[in-house]
């Protein structure tokens, strides 16, 4: 099965290829059906490579010579795919996900005058991710890395008509950008160091101490070459201090911010750097900045999801800093509880978007304070939010629970308190933040106008399935059954792993458990007044409330300057590059019209013209053959 | 009981140039059939059938002849796979243009026997071209090719297309005198017409008559280099193509450019080989010129034939480049390697030209103009052609993942690898120009109401089916050039 | 017998005075004779050399049946192309072939 697995992403691209041949005009039901028969269909195939991979262990990466331009390996350019069980697991989790986001999208979407386009959108989406995962080198990762920006920001600017929608489609894709630089240079420098886009042949290059280039050392290039591309993977996972781009992106429609900002794409950033392990483990410096961004981020994000007003902004910044939990379990060399968590919270992160989702849809707001009450009118939807909220906050036996542990015992374990109590103070938040806004959305009374009503059964099935996993995730890392996952995945060289012992479990569950009360005080029993709180820690409120005031420094520090410095340029651009090229534009065109009299349609001429041609041609070789010798 | 031509037996004969007998055969046939037909039943596309069924034969026939080596003759005839390739890419075009001409109903344009089998007796010149390894099989192809071609340039009942042929003809005609007397002096110095032999005598007769060698050897370049139409010796080609009928000039701008090349690479390379060092100057600067007046006199066009014309000029030169690297190739070039480029391109582009060649027969009919405001708001009343059209425009400026773009970028490279670097820089250069023309018919396209009322404009289903025969192998070799370029030097060239 | 570079000086001579003529008589008939000079020039070297050349046989006169053969057909064309020219336009002029240029 495995020597198939090009087709997963392959049945995706055909689904998406015969939508665009259908047209925007296509019913609604048939769009639908196309896409979540497509990935379906991936998902089998998905499921079959798992079980094969799980039987039989890693593959020989399938190739075919893309390009050859000289002589020697580093002039052949290679394309193709490979399977292991880093991205067997990927490939499950990113079409499992999908296949329910097309499903739930079904009736999210029902009646938007672009719906086909959106499915369209949304299977190149799940086509590039896929090709994303089964790529088998940087430079055709990185290919697919542009193709889901791409998407994302054609699904984050859906509703391009909303000026803030467009505003934020833009800035996901600049943001994002910026750290895509960063990749490719890295892949660059690292191609040009071993003459190879392989993962392999770098990782090996790097074990054998074959990392060569002059100006840099090989212990400086693979720290340069580590950082780089963690510079793509912070971009694309929203880390600190790239991390800005992806609460706008929820400007989006649902589904989209459900698949692509929670479960898949922006883990891209993740699988990258776990893919290329490697590279990092060849680099303290860089695995340190790893676990660093990382903390930083997991504790920023959920700052700020304290205090924000609109449901999935709320979620947004809980992304952020369960990403940077991820990232925090790399750089403390844990690539197998990282992967996991990455496995938990695809699962519940896109439960927790698609049941806001079904929020959004019976409520038509995103203003928590204009919810409440929801329990009673929204029975399925507001349960599996709570088996969301749960596995998030990390209580047991949910599968956050069991992922977040191993990471946070893993930075005890490589000997970073202060790792440690960075994620801990964030585990805390995060409890206190998202039932914050369960408490708010579900419980109390109704403060909205519209008479909200349960979705149908297209949204509230992906809902219960995805709430089975959120509970059941965990269990394939838990210690009773073995750690199953982690010996699925197999440790790379070099990595560390240490199972949650009772002591870091316990601590954990309490602070959660702490969070939880906290949240049901103030907003659930309103024993103590949110208002007040917020009153007496007001610059701490305001500094969370108003994000930290990133998005206002951006803009004047490199907004700001870099518009003014691009209105310089612009002058120059205009009046003196302008001004060269279209000078040498109408002399071209004065010189064009100058030779074409030659052709004066008289034949002789023409004959004449050759003759003089023939005239020339001996002159010169004469001179080549007889000039120069004597 | 068995037939002997000449002291050759038909069997070996048949096993050398089955191909070429076959379409020869078929021509024939098509003449008789022309003679003895009512014109209803010559309307009804008759002889395209079979000339199309003869080319399909005479393809499969060829080949099964790949990999193997056999000669006519003292190998004054080959069959190796150098020829192979070049007579599959003829037969191809060929089968192009015929589809081409070819109107809505599927009946014949014009209704004209001729046309036909003119058209498959100048691809049995152009395959005869690309075998012959003797002066005077060469000569005769070439011939072959360019009489027949004369005819078909002066077909369409005008006063141009007449006009056309007559400056074909002549110039046409001067340059075979040329290349027969540069060709008689070989003779004279070498005493022999074969090629390999003369090549091998010329190494002894270099040091005695090397003037006489130089003149013959120059006279037979001009005479090749006005059938590819290189510059200086272009200006017949202008001219003629735009009298020409729309898809004769198709096959004039892809097929008879490729055999010129054919013949080029086989006197030059595999013959002359040993005496061109000194003169790799002269190849490149050619190549040069012609890259820069096609792409800088294609700007200033208005008719959209003659733009494509001049273009087509351009692209000889970039052809020349991997040609003129090899013979001046004083660190060693590639041969294998350049041999594939010049291969790859001139597919590409024969694709491309058939394609925008194609495109601009339907657009032509309908709007009974080749001006280019005939293509002004193309998109409107045909978003295939004007997809097309853009795409076989890019291609030919070298955008990345057409066709072109690889093609040049392998020609590029053996440039570069034999330290040529200038010249690639200029074919940069000139790529440049080529965008800025190539955006100007684009933006036309698409962004500018049509003239006139805009109906929309129906393709012909033969002509539809070469845009998308050439879009699907422009954008195919763009983005796996590999696919071509991979097995182009496992191929037994010279049959070495 | 006469030596080869007369021959030789013939033929280059014939060839230049067809080349000549092709390029400045007016009448399209006459341009034709002359290209036909120009092709029996070199005719006239192909015998010449399989007579008197270097190595002399018999291949160069094979060379010659052919381009005679070659030669006829490239001015019957030749011919049948003005025909069709004069019908349009009446004139077997050179400088009244002047519709495309530029």
């Amino acid at each position: 099965m495995i020597a198939y697995a090009w087709l997963v992403p392959a049945i995706p691209l055909v689904a998406y290829l015969l939508l665009l041949a259908l047209g925007r005009r296509v019913h609604e039901g048939v769009a639908a059906a196309i896409g979540v028969l497509a990935t379906l269909i991936s998902l089998v195939l998905s499921l079959m490579i798992f079980v094969d991979v799980a039987q039989g262990g890693g593959q020989l990466p399938y190739l075919w010579t893309w390009l050859t331009f000289g002589p020697g390996p580093g002039h052949t350019w290679q394309a193709g795919f490979e399977v292991n069980s880093l991205n067997a697991l990927m490939l499950v989790v990113v079409s499992f996900v999908s296949t329910l986001v097309l499903l739930f999208s079904r009736g999210y979407m029902h009646g938007d005058p672009r719906f086909g386009v959106f499915y369209q959108y949304l299977l190149l989406f799940v086509f590039s991710m896929l090709g994303l995962v089964i790529s088998p080198n940087f430079l055709q990762l990185y290919v697919f890395w542009e193709l889901v920006g791409l998407c994302s920001y054609l699904l984050v600017g859906f509703w391009y008509e909303k000026p803030e929608a467009a505003a934020a489609a833009k800035k996901s894709f600049v943001v994002t950008r910026l750290g895509d630089v960063g990749l490719l240079a890295g892949i660059i420098l690292l191609y040009l160091a071993t003459g190879s886009f392989d993962y392999d042949d770098i990782a090996r290059a790097i074990q054998t101490g074959g990392l060569q280039i002059h100006w840099i050392g090989p212990q400086g290039l693979a720290t340069l070459g580590a950082l780089l591309v963690f510079l793509g993977a912070a971009g694309k996972s929203a880390q600190f201090p790239l991390h800005v781009w992806l609460p706008d992106a929820m400007e989006g429609p649902t589904p989209v911010s459900a698949l692509i900002h929670a479960a898949t794409m922006v883990a891209a950033g993740v699988y990258l750097v776990a893919r290329s392990f490697a590279l990092f483990d060849a680099s303290p410096v860089a695995l340190d900045v790893v676990a660093y961004i990382g903390g930083i981020t997991a504790i920023l994000g959920a700052a700020i999801g304290l205090t924000q007003r609109d449901i999935k902004r709320v979620i947004a910044y809980s992304t952020i800093s369960q990403l940077g939990y991820m990232m925090m379990g790399l750089g403390v060399a844990a690539y197998s509880a990282a992967v996991f968590h990455l496995f938990t919270h695809a699962f519940f992160k896109a439960l927790l978007f698609l049941a806001a989702g079904s929020v959004i849809h019976a409520v038509d707001t995103q203003d928590l304070g204009r919810m409440g009450g929801l329990w009673r009118r929204m029975p399925v939807t507001a349960s599996t939010f709570l088996f969301g909220a749960l596995a998030l906050s990390g209580v047991p036996p949910f599968a956050g629970f069991w992922s977040k542990d191993e990471i946070l015992a893993s930075t005890l374990a490589a000997g970073r308190p202060l790792l440690f109590a960075l994620g801990m103070v964030a585990a805390f938040f995060t409890a206190f933040y998202i039932f914050r806004v369960f408490f708010l959305t579900f419980t109390g009374r109704y403060r909205g106008d519209r008479v909200p009503r349960e979705s149908g059964w297209v949204m509230t099935l992906p809902l219960v399935l995805l709430a089975l996993m959120a509970l059941g995730a965990g269990w394939a890392g838990a210690p009773f059954t073995g750690y199953a996952l982690e010996r699925f995945l197999g440790e790379p060289s070099g990595a560390s792993e240490a199972g949650a012992g009772p002591g870091v479990m316990a601590i954990s569950t309490a602070v959660s458990l702490l969070g939880i009360g906290l949240a049901w005080l103030m907003y659930g029993e309103r024993a103590t007044s949110p208002e007040a709180w917020s009153r007496s820690l007001w610059p701490l409120y305001r500094l969370s409330f108003h994000k930290f005031y990133f998005d206002e420094l951006y803009q004047a520090v490199i907004v700001r300057p870099a518009f003014a410095l691009g209105k310089a340029f612009d002058w120059v651009d205009r009046r003196i590059i302008d001004g060269i090229v279209r000078l040498a534009a109408e002399a071209t065109l004065a010189v064009a019209s100058g030779v074409r009299r030659i052709q004066t349609g008289q034949v002789q001429t023409y004959g004449l013209i050759t003759l003089l041609g023939i005239v020339a041609l001996i002159a010169v070789s004469w001179s080549l053959l007889w000039g120069v010798r004597s | 009981m068995t037939t002997v031509l000449q002291g050759i037996a038909f069997a070996d004969a048949w096993r050398v140039m089955a191909p070429e007998m076959v379409l020869t055969a078929a021509g024939f046939l098509l003449m008789l059939i022309d003679a003895a037909l009512p014109p209803a039943a010559k309307r009804a596309g008759v002889s395209t059938g079979v000339a199309l069924i003869a080319l399909l034969v005479a393809g499969v026939l060829a080949l099964r002849r790949f990999g193997q080596t056999a000669a006519l003759g003292p190998g004054s005839y080959l069959l190796d796979d150098y020829a192979l390739v070049f007579k599959l890419l003829f037969m191809g075009i060929t089968l192009l243009i015929l589809l081409l001409s070819l109107d809505d109903h599927g009946r014949a344009e014009g209704a004209r026997g001729e046309y036909t089998y003119l058209l498959l007796f100048a691809t049995v010149g152009a395959m005869v071209m690309a075998s012959s390894a003797d002066l005077v099989t060469l000569f005769v192809g070439l011939e072959i090719l360019s009489v027949s071609s004369y005819v078909l340039v002066g077909l369409r009942r005008s006063s141009k297309s007449a006009e056309g042929a007559m400056k074909y003809l002549v110039i046409g005609a001067i340059a075979s005198a040329c290349v027969l007397f540069g060709m008689s002096y070989i003779y004279g110095v070498t005493g022999t017409t074969h090629l390999a032999e003369a090549g091998y005598t010329l190494f002894q007769a270099w040091d005695s008559y090397r003037g006489i060698v130089v003149l013959g050897l120059l006279l037979m370049l001009a005479g090749f280099s006005v059938k590819i139409s290189v510059v200086p010796f272009h200006m017949w080609a202008p001219d003629a193509y735009e009298g020409a009928p729309t898809p004769i000039t198709a096959f004039l701008a892809a097929a008879s450019k490729a055999a010129g090349f054919a013949m080029l690479v086989r006197v030059f390379l595999y013959a002359f080989a040993s005496h061109f060092p000194e003169w790799g100057g002269l190849w490149v600067g050619l190549a040069a010129v012609t890259m820069v007046a096609g792409n800088l006199l294609a700007i200033v066009q208005r008719n959209v034939k003659r733009m494509l014309a001049y273009s087509s000029i351009g692209q000889a030169g970039y052809l020349l480049v991997p040609f003129a690297v090899l013979t001046g190739a004083y660190h060693g070039g590639n041969l294998y390697q350049d041999m594939s480029a010049l291969y790859f391109y001139l597919a590409a582009y024969a694709l491309m030209t058939a394609g925008a060649f194609a495109v601009l027969t339907v657009v032509a009919k309908h709007a009974r103009s080749e001006d280019v405001d005939a293509f002004t708001g193309l998109f409107r009343r045909s978003p295939l052609l004007a997809g097309a059209m853009a795409v076989f425009l890019v291609a030919m400026a070298g955008m990345p993942l057409t066709s072109g773009f690889a093609g040049k970028f392998f020609i590029a490279l053996g440039a570069i690898n034999t330290g040529y670097y200038w010249l690639a820089g200029l074919m940069f250069l000139t790529s440049v120009m080529a965008f800025a023309y190539y955006f100007g018919l684009v933006r036309r396209m698409y962004l500018q109401e049509p003239y006139g009322p805009a109906e929309s404009w129906r393709t012909p289903a033969a002509a539809a089916l070469v845009v998308v025969v050439a879009l699907v192998g422009t954008i195919g070799l763009g983005v796996a050039p590999g696919v071509m370029m991979h097995s182009l030097p496992g191929l037994n060239w010279f049959g070495q | 017998m006469a030596p080869i570079g007369s021959f030789l000086a013939l033929a280059a001579i014939l060839f230049c005075i067809g080349l000549y003529g092709a390029l400045t008589k007016r009448n399209i008939i006459i341009v034709l004779l002359s290209i036909e000079l120009m092709l029996n020039a070199a005719n006239l070297n192909l015998i010449a050399f399989s007579r008197l050349g270097v190595s002399a046989n018999v291949a160069g006169q094979v060379f010659g049946l052919f381009s005679m053969t070659v030669a006829a057909a490239e001015v019957a064309v030749g011919l049948a192309i003005l025909i069709a020219l004069y019908r349009n336009r009446n004139s077997t002029d050179v400088r009244d072939m002047n519709l495309m240029k530029w």
